[in-house]
């Protein structure tokens, strides 16, 4: 097994540097040193350092030169291989076990290198993955694989292959023997320069997909975050030595560099003239830096020139001998997982090791919402609450990575290129391939994060080719599945039973089925015709309670003037929809003094009662009851802080759903201590307890609900106690700890499981 | 007719597509394929009527493609490696498995022979040294303009003509030569690419094997 030795170059990154640190921890190969090598800093840093003494090499570099600083990393080494990875990145789990793969299998690699990804919700992308240069300083889009734009084009030159300065590794004894990195790249270029020398002494430099980094980037001297300020003038400098030395040493053609430096300076002083115009530099900055840019281009030339001219060709350094310090110990397999872009981490002890998990949603907060996807961005929350590390897969137009509460979100694009046959049937075409394209996506994740176990609801059946494959177990939520639907609402299309026999299949395919609620688990023997002895657990849905001063307990000592009725959920026959509008003119008979606001879009072309009636559901209700319009107000579809104002703001909350697995919208209203109306329908009575947080009807009975609103609203005592033991309920039984602490129990049954088989 | 889809034919398709998948993993057959587009339109670039492209453009995109297909079988030779560690290593497992079980089926006679692979780095060094000998600076401009010029004229268009028959010469030995080391470049890939395939075959089936050997010991 090779020995690694992970260098980081830091200047003020404290905070991102713990964080590195933090997350480094985490690495599934374990034969690794840590080597920081802290320039002259201004902040905390060396502060941070002291809670890894013994564990780390600390070396200082007198100077802000990243090369430099790489060298000095380099001579202290101690490990076969030198890994370098930025102070503002954290590695996947697998980096080093990845890299120490292509050095043990590839002999002749001499460098290589993974992906790099941004993963900050302002500006994620792909920002390196199988990069290709020039000595004359062109490059293909480094976001891309240079697979990807074959051939090259332009005038035939010296390609090589490049990796980033966020993510590479060299074998220890060839970075010596090159002479590692030139010292006058002060910032970048560094990791182009080297690629481009070693290959042009015979080594194989050789990036790879796999061995992946996050990189979170952080402000430093040089640059603004998230800006263009910044000291494009280094750049400058380093480019035209780069291409100049190049042009001396390989005659590469003068025209090409020529057309590159004009370029390289052109577009800075552009860049600048727009800031200044922008109003986010001065005048003086902007003379400034023009001049900085001249001085950096002749110094660029001329250090190139004193090169050639006294044929400085770097020589071979000298490594120190150092003794090899392994940076994990015991307590690092049980540290939680690390957000990595707050640095934070869940404020638990954990006694096993925390787990790697992949909740698949094909929508997912904040671009698409619908139940299964806050289900499963509340589950992430509470996971990574309990100290786990998160990733959810969803779908998403190109392939990105983002961190955001709690988890890393990889957004999956696909295209319909399999599955052929099943054109015709355009829904199931679709969602197959989608499946597809998650499957392959989870190998890759399998590869660099090592994760573990897949969880996907039975909705849309994101999980089916990953369950079919055997791959990975994988956990089945179902929630109100495609084969209920289509019952209730009475779609009796072949499509639609195929998807629910494909339904079927996935569970059956499950290593274990989670379902939500006791209703749910009779609903799959009843529904799936399941065997008694499948395998099926319980947990109960939760949601993140709201501060105790968010919540609104009905004011009994001064009820307000206009009471208000909310019904949250799509307008559909499932959801009751049509029972509510039958009963909110018995309730105006009775009582004046309300309102009613409807929440959701309408989904009357796909519930069929657009077919039948013509019309959707608020032009219905507009039509057959013109009496009530007043005093109803639809509001469409509406998420997030609105919604949760919505329910803050009402008096009772009513949901009078045929059939609801579970019912997460009765805990959302319990959550701002609201009363709750449902129906003895699915999970609903597992949620709302009768007589105590609200009151439960049958379902399909509008006369019941009427006369249950009607005695609510009628007793503001009522509205106010239920109100309160609907949020203690959800305290008690319902938030996504309890959530999480349901899956968790389920996921460490199934590996204990696989372990033992 | 037609035959409705079951949910059997739906499995069976996931089954293939799986199956495909792990023929498919990266993007190199595709890169080939566009190589091969980008090999044709120069050919039809160069020997189409109209204005011919200048020799720079020719020269430069032979080089391109030169480059490419180098890439293209230093990433084939590293992927061919890796398969072979994976079968030596397999080979191995199965030899320490079936070493009381009287040495059947060993398979030895018809294995393709691992450690030989000189012949392919040869042929990269013999690629090399080709392109070393191959000067890519020509500047030449082929387009003659003729003289229309009173008994000169004609005496110029000869000498003219004789002179760009003297460059052509010289550029079509430089063709000759990109051409030898693409033929070369291609023979390499596709030989990579076929040893590959039987690697991974061989591969199959030893797994194959582990896993019988594997049921055979939990009996």
């Amino acid at each position: 097994m090779l020995k690694f030795s992970v260098v980081i170059s830091t200047i003020d990154r404290a905070n991102s540097l713990k964080t590195l640190l933090k997350a480094l921890e985490h690495q599934s190969y374990q034969l690794f040193e840590v080597i920081v090598v802290v320039g002259p800093t201004n902040d905390n840093t060396l502060d941070t350092l002291k809670e890894y003494e013994g564990r780390i090499c600390l070396i200082r570099c007198p100077v802000a030169n990243l090369s430099m600083s790489r060298n000095l990393g380099l001579c202290a080494a101690a490990g076969d291989i030198v890994a370098y990875i930025d102070d503002d990145a954290i590695p996947c789990r697998n980096w080093l076990m990845q890299l120490n793969y292509i050095f043990t299998t590839h002999p002749h690699i001499a460098a290589t290198g993974g992906s790099v990804y941004l993963i900050h919700p302002l500006q994620p992308m792909v920002q390196h993955n199988l990069g290709l240069f020039t000595f004359s300083g062109k490059q293909y889009d480094v976001r891309r694989s240079w697979l990807e734009h074959l051939p090259i084009e332009g005038e035939g030159e010296f390609w090589t292959m490049r990796m980033m300065g966020t993510n590479m590794a060299y074998r220890r004894d060839v970075l010596l023997s090159v002479g590692g990195f030139d010292e006058l790249y002060e910032w970048v270029y560094d990791d182009i320069e080297i690629a481009l020398r070693l290959s042009a002494a015979g080594f194989l430099v050789r990036p790879v997909r796999e061995a992946r980094v996050y990189h979170v980037p952080a402000s430093n001297r040089n640059r603004k975050i998230y800006t263009f300020i910044v000291k494009w003038w280094i750049n400058t400098k380093a480019a035209t030595y780069l291409t100049t030395v190049y042009f001396l040493f390989f005659k590469s053609s003068f025209r090409n560099i020529k057309k590159y430096i004009q370029f390289i300076v052109g577009s800075h002083i552009k860049l600048y003239i727009n800031l200044y115009k922008q109003k986010q530099i001065s005048l003086s900055y902007l003379f400034g830096s023009m001049f900085y840019e001249l001085q950096a281009l002749t110094v660029g030339i001329y250090k190139a020139l004193q090169k050639k001219l006294f044929r400085s060709i770097p020589t071979p350094i000298k490594g120190e001998t150092r003794s090899f310090k392994q940076f994990m110990n015991q307590s690092s397999y049980t540290q939680p997982s690390i957000d990595p872009i707050k640095g934070s981490r869940a404020d638990v002890c954990l006694v096993e090791q925390p787990l790697r998990i992949v909740l698949l949603s094909y929508n997912y907060p904040p671009k698409r919402y619908d139940g299964v996807s806050i289900s499963t961005n509340i589950l992430a929350k509470g996971l990574f609450a309990l100290g786990h590390t998160v990733h959810v897969v969803t779908h998403g137009e190109q392939q990105l990575i983002q961190y955001y509460d709690g988890a890393y979100v990889h957004f999956v694009p696909y295209e319909l290129k399999r599955y052929a046959p099943l054109r015709h049937l355009p829904i199931i075409h679709h969602r197959l391939n989608y499946s597809h394209a998650v499957h392959e996506y989870l190998t890759r994740l399998v590869l660099n994060d090592g994760i573990q176990i897949v969880d996907t609801p039975l909705w849309l059946f994101d999980g089916f080719v990953t369950a079919l494959s055997r791959a990975l177990p994988v956990v089945v939520r179902p929630v109100t599945a495609n084969k209920q639907i289509s019952e209730i609402i009475g779609d009796r299309s072949y499509e639609q039973y195929l998807l629910g026999e494909l339904e079927r299949q996935l569970l059956l395919n499950a290593t274990i089925i989670a379902a939500n609620s006791n209703a749910t688990k009779k609903a799959l023997y009843d529904v799936y015709n399941l065997d008694k002895d499948s395998d099926i657990e319980n947990y109960y849905f939760g949601i993140e309670p709201a501060a105790q001063e968010q919540t609104r307990p009905f004011p009994y000592h001064a009820p307000p003037e206009t009471l208000t009725v909310l019904y949250v959920g799509r307008l559909e026959k499932r959801k009751g929809i049509q029972d509510l509008f039958a009963a909110i003119p018995l309730v105006l008979r009775q009582v004046r003094n309300v309102q009613f606001v409807i929440v959701g879009p309408d989904n009357s072309i796909n519930d069929g009662f657009m077919n039948q009636t013509g019309m959707d559901y608020p032009t219905y209700f507009a039509r057959h009851y013109p009496e009530c319009r007043p005093y109803v107000r639809f509001l469409g579809e509406i998420v997030g802080d609105k919604l949760n104002a919505l329910y803050q703001n009402c008096d009772l909350f009513v949901a009078p759903s045929l059939y609801e697995s579970f019912g997460l919208i009765y805990i959302e209203a319990m959550n701002f201590a609201k009363p709750v109306i449902g129906c003895r329908a699915g999970g609903v009575p597992e949620i709302v307890n009768d007589g105590v947080t609200g009151r439960l009807v049958d379902p399909n009975s509008p006369k019941q609900l009427a006369e249950a609103i009607v005695s609510l609203l009628r007793s503001p005592r009522l509205l106010y106690e239920y109100g309160m033991a609907g949020r203690q309920r959800l305290l008690d039984y319902f938030t996504h700890i309890h959530m999480a602490q349901g899956l968790e129990r389920i996921y460490r049954r199934v590996l204990g499981q696989m372990k033992t088989n | 007719m037609t035959q409705r889809i079951t949910v059997e034919d739906v499995l069976k398709l996931i089954e293939f597509e799986l199956a495909q998948q792990s023929l498919s993993q990266d993007n190199i057959a595709e890169a080939i394929q566009r190589l091969h587009k980008f090999q044709t339109y120069w050919y039809s670039e160069i020997l189409n009527k109209g204005r011919a492209p200048k020799i720079e453009n020719v020269v430069h995109a032979l080089f391109n493609a030169n480059q490419t297909m180098l890439m293209l079988i230093q990433t084939m030779n590293i992927k061919f490696e890796a398969t072979q560690l994976e079968l030596a290593r397999l080979k191995q497992f199965i030899a320490s498995r079936i070493v009381g079980d009287q040495g059947e089926n060993r398979g030895e006679g018809n294995e393709l022979n691992l450690s030989d692979i000189s012949y392919i780095k040869d042929s990269l060094n013999s690629i090399n040294q080709s392109l070393l000998n191959v000067n890519p600076s020509y500047n030449l401009d082929i387009q003659m303009r003729y003289s229309s010029f009173p008994i000169i004229g004609a005496l110029l268009n000869r000498l003219r003509i004789a002179f760009h028959r003297l460059v052509y010469f010289y550029i079509s030995k430089h063709i000759n030569n990109q051409n030898s080391i693409n033929e070369i470049y291609k023979r390499q890939i596709q030989e990579l690419v076929y040893l590959n395939l039987e690697y991974m075959n061989r591969l199959q089936a030893l797994a194959k094997k582990v896993e019988e050997l594997t049921k055979k010991e939990n009996k």
